[in-house]
């Protein structure tokens, strides 16, 4: 009988629905992935117009977290010859302090800071990327709801709903809200969508390839589209290192020499 | 092309040529801007007519010392007007920067010919002292023949990531490349002698000492210099209109003490830079010596509605003891000298100041940058510099501008540059 009894408490136990995860935990698991001590690699960057026409950029990249709130990049580009020598230095933060950012200008020989990721219309080099794009969102400052699940471009995914608190900030940003769509998993974002403040469709993030680095995922290849006017930018990381990258990359200093 | 440049350019490749050869270079990196370019002359009082064409070619080489660890940087900047009247550089400004430079841990020393840049004002910033400046370009934005760099010891240290101390010394400085024909004074029957040195000898030695931190909420300098001023002052032996002489172009040492700062200020970045320079003439008696003054410079750099990247900048200077000079037995004479030279030293008032606005835009994928620099004197004078440069390819880029101030054009006879409105157009090679 009390065979009996434990079997029908597992048949019982097993056909219950797993915990649901809440969006903020499925952020959580996904924030994890991506806290890669240290990366490295030569960043290559199409800008593909509507008519097919291409201009690339490349440069050499760098990141490391500085503990659990702070992130910093380092971009130095190589190419086209317009850009060669310039450096931009970003650090961000997760906990509500506002991001810092420098860039070098070789022609003039200056560092200058700049705060140019608050817009949404400071596209980074032309692309389709913003300077805020290029920032892990922090979600402090955003209200996030969880959708019900799906399958897109099939893959089963987490549906995160996410949108600045404040519609000053909605503006300064230029998107309304965002769809981010997690792998179950392995729960890396493999698609974001980007709506105006019209509530449209204006872009869309896909992650093309990724590293696996044990508990870390590293996308590196990832293109982002606007809908609305046709265009189209790729990213591709090649090279990468997880090589410690030294501190002293992300200060002026390196900035400027490098 | 003159003796002279041909005699700089070989010099400088041969210096290129052993340069390279001599050292180890497994990281050697090449860049070179090169273009063709004409301005014409559009002032409607003077009608259409050639001012200047341009070929000018800037190679850079540098590379990193491995086994010795010290970077190494050689440039040189070649010019020449091909039509026209034909002249080009002076043989000493050919070699532009060209130095080494040995990292360590914890303070990098650079030895050699190089570029400076203090403040955070990008555009009359007060705190820009160390070197000399082409004063005749015929654009305000000219980026490619304005500044040059003086031969230095540098020493830069850094205590943290965020803080930089730098001491810099200067041996020998050169002037502000001015006009080099004699400029005669009708009014007081005088005649300006420039000085056609290339360096200035008298007085030597300039130090410069900085204090910089690039922190999470601002970023700060702090300046000291004590150098030997660019901008001549001039010795003037009387000031009659009954007696003529030569007035000469002779060079002084300045103090300049300032502090700036730049700072996150919501979508925005605002910069200041105070500078108090001191000048030797303090009391201001000296009809033909610059004044002190203390200048801020306050600067705006914002993004605007339609994807415009816009920075506004807004100069104020205050001239101490502005027009405290002896007028002597002929006051008419000596007041016109003094507006000249004050022209001239751009302390034409106690207090000036003026707003400058930068406009920016790029379409097609930043293929084309559109650009419109305003500057407003508080005055009917108002400068107008829309600008404009296509990439037709990664390499090669046509672009073009004009450069126009409403009202006549002021009417000094030591004004410095004999061109008025203009337009230009440029074909540029980059690699």
């Amino acid at each position: 009988m009390r065979t009996i009894l434990s079997a029908v408490f597992l048949l019982f136990v097993s056909i219950l629905p797993l915990p649901a995860q809440t969006a903020e935990e499925i952020i959580s698991r996904n924030a994890k992935t991506l806290e890669i001590p240290s990366i490295q690699g030569s960043f290559n960057l199409e800008l593909i117009s509507k008519n097919g026409d291409v201009r690339k950029i490349e440069a050499r990249a760098y990141q490391k977290h500085m503990g659990k709130a702070q992130n910093n990049r380092l971009f130095i580009f190589d190419f086209p010859p317009t850009v060669r020598g310039t450096g931009l230095l970003l650090h961000s933060y997760f906990d509500g302090r506002e991001n810092n950012m420098w860039i070098y200008l070789p022609a003039i020989q200056r560092i200058k800071r700049i705060a140019l990721e608050s817009s949404g219309g400071g596209y980074f080099m032309g692309s389709d990327f913003t300077y805020r794009d290029l920032i892990d969102n922090d979600y402090t400052n955003m209200d996030i709801e969880r959708l019900p699940d799906e399958n897109v471009d099939g893959v089963d995914s987490y549906i995160v709903k996410s949108w600045d608190k404040t519609l000053e900030q909605r503006q300064e940003h230029g998107y309304d809200y965002l769809l981010t769509y997690y792998r179950k998993d392995i729960y890396m974002v493999h698609r974001r969508e980007y709506f105006d403040l019209n509530g449209e469709l204006l872009k869309v993030y896909s992650v093309g390839d990724f590293l696996d680095f044990g508990p870390y995922i590293y996308p590196t290849e990832i293109s982002m589209t606007n809908i609305q006017t046709g265009h189209r930018s790729l990213l591709k990381l090649a090279d990468v290192s997880t090589e410690e990258v030294p501190e002293r990359y992300f200060t002026t200093r390196y900035l400027q020499n490098n | 092309m003159n003796r002279h440049s041909r005699t700089g350019l070989c010099v400088v490749s041969l210096i290129i040529f052993f340069f390279c050869g001599a050292v180890s270079l497994p990281a050697q990196e090449f860049r070179f801007v090169s273009f063709f370019d004409y301005y014409g002359g559009i002032e409607p009082e003077d009608g259409y007519e050639n001012v200047r064409t341009r070929l000018f070619m800037h190679p850079r080489f540098s590379g990193f010392n491995t086994s010795l660890n010290f970077e190494w940087v050689l440039s040189a900047q070649l010019w020449a007007q091909p039509l026209g009247e034909q002249y080009a550089i002076d043989a000493e400004d050919i070699l532009f920067e060209a130095y080494l430079m040995f990292p360590f841990e914890k303070f990098d020393f650079s030895l050699g010919q190089k570029l400076v840049t203090y403040g955070f004002a990008d555009v009359y910033g007060p705190l820009n002292i160390l070197h000399s400046e082409n004063k005749l370009v015929l654009s305000l934005d000219e980026s490619y023949d304005k500044r040059r760099p003086d031969p230095l010891i540098q020493i830069r240290f850094y205590p943290t990531f965020e803080d930089t101390i730098e001491l810099t010394y200067v041996p020998v400085t050169r002037p502000d490349r001015e006009r080099t024909d004699q400029a005669a004074l009708p009014q007081s029957s005088d005649t300006v002698v420039w000085s056609d040195d290339p360096y200035i000898t008298d007085p030597l030695h300039s130090v410069f000492f900085t204090y910089s931190r690039y922190g999470r909420k601002a970023d700060i300098q702090l300046l000291y210099g004590w150098y030997v001023e660019h901008t001549p002052d001039f010795r003037v032996p009387e000031t009659e209109l009954a007696i003529s002489s030569d007035i000469t172009a002779v060079y002084r040492k300045k103090h300049t003490f300032g502090a700036a700062y730049s700072t996150r200020l919501g979508n925005s970045t605002l910069s200041q830079d105070f500078a108090f320079n001191l000048t030797e003439d303090l009391s201001g008696t000296d009809i033909g010596a610059q004044n002190s003054d203390i200048t801020i410079n306050t600067q705006l750099l914002t993004n605007l509605p339609a994807d415009i990247l816009g920075q506004f900048t807004l100069v104020y200077s205050c001239f101490i003891n502005h027009d405290e000079y002896d007028p002597g037995s002929d006051p008419d004479a000596a007041g016109y000298l003094a507006s000249e030279i004050q022209s001239f030293h751009n302390q034409p008032l106690q207090h000036i100041a003026f707003v400058v606005g930068h406009f920016e835009r790029t379409f097609f994928r930043n293929r084309l940058k559109a650009q419109l620099n305003t500057a407003f004197f508080f005055s009917p004078k108002i400068y107008i510099a829309p600008r404009f440069a296509y990439s037709l390819t990664d390499y090669w880029a046509f672009e073009g501008g004009a450069d126009i101030t409403l009202g006549d054009p002021p009417d000094y006879d030591l004004r410095r540059n004999p061109s008025n409105d203009n337009f230009y157009v440029r074909m540029v090679y980059r690699y």
